[in-house]
């Protein structure tokens, strides 16, 4: 529940009393000599509702002025006769909270070094409760929101400053990371760094989801704690990777190059993918401008214009992961079939040869099989020599493609019976 | 923090103290665009532009005026060339932009050569050039003397309202510019004829559609007979109402007299923002108050 209160000059009092009433809000007020205060009590969902209404009327900007607050308990609340919004808090105080934390100053390039400065340390010592640490500290999802915000109303300042904040962030990460590797003695790109190097549709997924619980985040009413982990986890550790991976070309470490290019995709496809994700959230929940129908047509032109575009930009820069992702799939969808055909190949035409193990890798870029198959036989002979070639000629006929077989063999003993 | 304000202004009928408004902007992020809604030609071919010729005389310092007698008309009457009640400073002007127009020459350079030859200190640009020309049609489809129109007579007569040469007429590229890179643009108490030709023209239509500053309008105090006869036309009650229906898919504001209440209620449906002002311009109070409010609203 919300509180409202609005103060404006006694002869504005009657035109918002009228609204009020018309709007069917419940209101007390308390009258002084030059001005009037209006107390309303509503619930959250109304509360852009009666904001939009006494502001559409001059009130902030022409005069008087208005407050929102929470509210524990009033004992005596209407139901307004207006349709019911969004379960959501209003837009004012979205951007109140916004705009704050979308702000560069000190604090804020403060706490962006010090997250990567953690963040550079775990992934450095493959330590992941300090990466972790270095997530909650990481102050980014207030400029990412920042830019969804003022993209989906439009609001050119809002935007521009949050993009800002956003690259000065991104940029202090990278240089914090460098820095900090160039001073620190470890050479091993470690699993957490080469995790980073090598983003997976794993990563995707989960910047699609930490866009979306971020904007949950922002306008749900229960608070909803920790979202900005989500979104640190996304946009630090890549960043951090970018200047480690600088670092580590400078100190010669092989692989650096391939360390700089994969985490710079990762980082690029997790802004896009966030900021997509939490503009399209804002825009299903209604989140739009409340002074005017054409400001309104604007903003969703604008907001469908640049939705498209990120949208785009991050099918484009997430391409090789998909198709990489697809070809996953692909190569496990042939290696299976591979082993289900040896499987009933051995048991048709050889059924006194034990499988003991068979592992297959397909490489779709190779076009190659490569079959691992051990078996277990109690007597040898010529066709279990010639069983490779057997199976490879097999497999390359059947699934046109080349094979390769490695036969490992296993004598079984005979059973000995114990009288 | 540098803001331009563009003032859309047609002057016919305005009432309000618009110098008094210009001279609290401030001077270098403020651009005033002349709707040329009201322009005509006469039988004589005398191109005359009703706005322009309000705009400088509000505009022009007072050392500066001149031809306020109605000489030249009365020799144009003697003439049996037409009969206009036009001063010679607008009968002047009126010829010298007929002049220039025959020409071809760019109406922006008209524009800024009269603004510096009359001390004007404000940047005041045409919207279109050529101006398109007003026609009103009567009952038999005879054209209708714009002239007389204006100044009150044979208003039940028009039937019809349209421009000519509308289609030649491009927004000038200086004006575009500016309206484009403007933080507000005010229709200064422009009457439902400009309204309508700010909508009759596509692409400044589609321009304002798509503005990102704001849009305000500032509403007249009252609707003249041609105003009201204008909004049945076009099928808008012939009120206040009408006039904000109309202009509603432009404008993100409209400021009224905070007399008109009854305005929001009546309006509730529209999705604009209503700046109740003051309209008290009997005193010297109630015009700073009046300025006060509109500055407020421009400098938000």
């Amino acid at each position: 529940m919300r509180g409202i209160h609005v103060i404006v000059p006694v002869d504005k009092e009657n035109m918002i009393t009228t609204i009020l009433e018309n709007l069917k809000v419940f209101y007390e007020k308390i009258v002084g000599k030059d001005k009037v205060l209006i107390i309303i009590s509503v619930e959250d969902e109304y509360v852009e509702t009666v904001i939009d209404a006494i502001k559409k009327v001059g009130v902030g900007t022409l005069y008087g002025t208005y407050q929102v607050y929470n509210l524990e308990f009033a004992a005596r609340t209407t139901e307004p006769f207006i349709k019911r919004g969004a379960k959501r808090v209003s837009r004012e105080e979205i951007l109140s909270d916004i705009r704050d934390q979308a702000e560069f100053n000190r604090t804020y390039a403060l706490s962006c070094i010090l997250a990567a400065v953690l963040a550079t340390l775990g992934l450095l010592t493959d330590n992941v409760i300090i990466t972790i640490a270095s997530m909650i500290i990481a102050p980014l999802i207030g400029p990412i929101l920042g830019t969804s915000l003022g993209i989906v109303l439009n609001i050119d300042d809002l935007r521009r400053e949050s993009i800002r904040s956003e690259i000065a962030g991104l940029l202090l990460a990278i240089l914090t990371g460098f820095v900090f590797t160039m001073m620190l003695p470890y050479t091993n790109p470690t699993s957490e760094v080469l995790a980073r190097a090598h983003p997976t549709y794993v990563d995707i997924i989960f910047a699609v989801v930490a866009g979306v619980a971020a904007a949950i985040s922002i306008v749900s009413i229960a608070p909803v704690a920790l979202v900005g982990v989500a979104i640190a986890a996304s946009i630090i550790p890549p960043a951090v990777n970018i200047g480690i991976g600088f670092a580590f070309y400078l100190k010669g470490v092989e692989g650096a190059c391939a360390i700089i290019y994969g985490s710079t995709i990762l980082l690029v496809i997790n802004v896009l993918a966030i900021n997509s994700m939490s503009i399209l959230f804002f825009w299903l929940v209604g989140i739009k401008p409340g002074e005017s129908i054409r400001k309104e047509l604007i903003a969703k032109r604008i907001a469908r214009e640049r939705l498209v575009g990120l949208i785009f930009a991050f099918l484009v820069v997430s391409a090789p992961i998909i198709y990489a992702t697809i070809s996953h799939y692909e190569e496990k969808r042939i290696e299976n079939e591979i082993r289900m055909s040896i499987i009933a190949y051995m048991s048709k035409y050889h059924p006194d040869i034990e499988i003991v193990n068979l592992d297959i890798v397909y490489s779709k870029q190779a076009n190659t099989a490569y079959i691992y198959l051990t078996i277990g036989v109690s007597s040898f002979n010529d066709s279990i020599i010639s069983l490779a070639s057997e199976i490879k000629q097999y497999v390359a006929e059947k699934f046109h493609i080349k094979a390769k077989v490695y036969l490992s063999i296993n004598i079984i003993s005979s059973y000995v019976h114990i009288q | 923090m540098f803001r331009l304000i563009t003032i859309l202004f047609d002057g016919v009928n305005s009432d309000f103290p618009f110098l008094k408004v210009l001279k609290k902007l401030p001077r270098d992020s403020l651009a005033i665009v002349n709707i040329p809604s009201y322009d005509y030609s006469t039988d004589w071919g005398i191109h005359v532009s009703p706005s322009l010729n309000c705009l400088l005389n509000y505009l022009i310092p007072s050392r500066k005026r001149i031809g306020k007698g109605f000489n030249i008309a009365r020799i144009f009457k003697k003439l049996n060339f037409m009969e206009l009640k036009l001063t010679d400073f607008e009968l002047a002007i009126s010829l010298l932009m007929t002049i220039w127009l025959r020409s071809e020459l760019p109406l922006v350079t008209f524009f800024q050569k009269l603004a510096s030859s009359l001390n004007i200190r404000y940047k005041i640009l045409p919207l279109l050039d050529p101006p398109p020309l007003l026609v009103m049609k009567g009952v038999n489809g005879t054209r209708l003397d714009i002239y007389q129109v204006i100044k009150g007579s044979l208003i039940d007569e028009i039937k019809e309202i349209y421009y000519h040469n509308l289609d030649k007429s491009k927004i000038v590229e200086e004006t575009k510019n500016i309206l484009e890179e403007s933080e507000k643009i005010l229709l200064f108490s422009v009457s439902p004829l400009s309204i309508f030709f700010l909508r009759s023209i596509g692409s400044l239509k589609k321009m304002l559609e798509k503005h990102k500053g704001t849009i305000i309008y500032l509403l007249p105090r009252a609707l003249k007979d041609l105003d009201k006869k204008i909004l049945s036309i076009l099928d808008y009650s012939n009120d206040l109402y009408g006039l904000v229906r109309m202009s509603y898919e432009q404008v993100d504001a409209v400021i009224f007299d905070e007399k008109q209440q009854d305005l929001i209620s009546e309006l509730s449906d529209l999705k604009i923002t209503f700046y109740p002002a003051s309209y008290e311009f009997e005193s010297a109070n109630g015009v700073n108050v009046f300025v006060e409010n509109v500055l407020k609203i421009l400098l938000d």
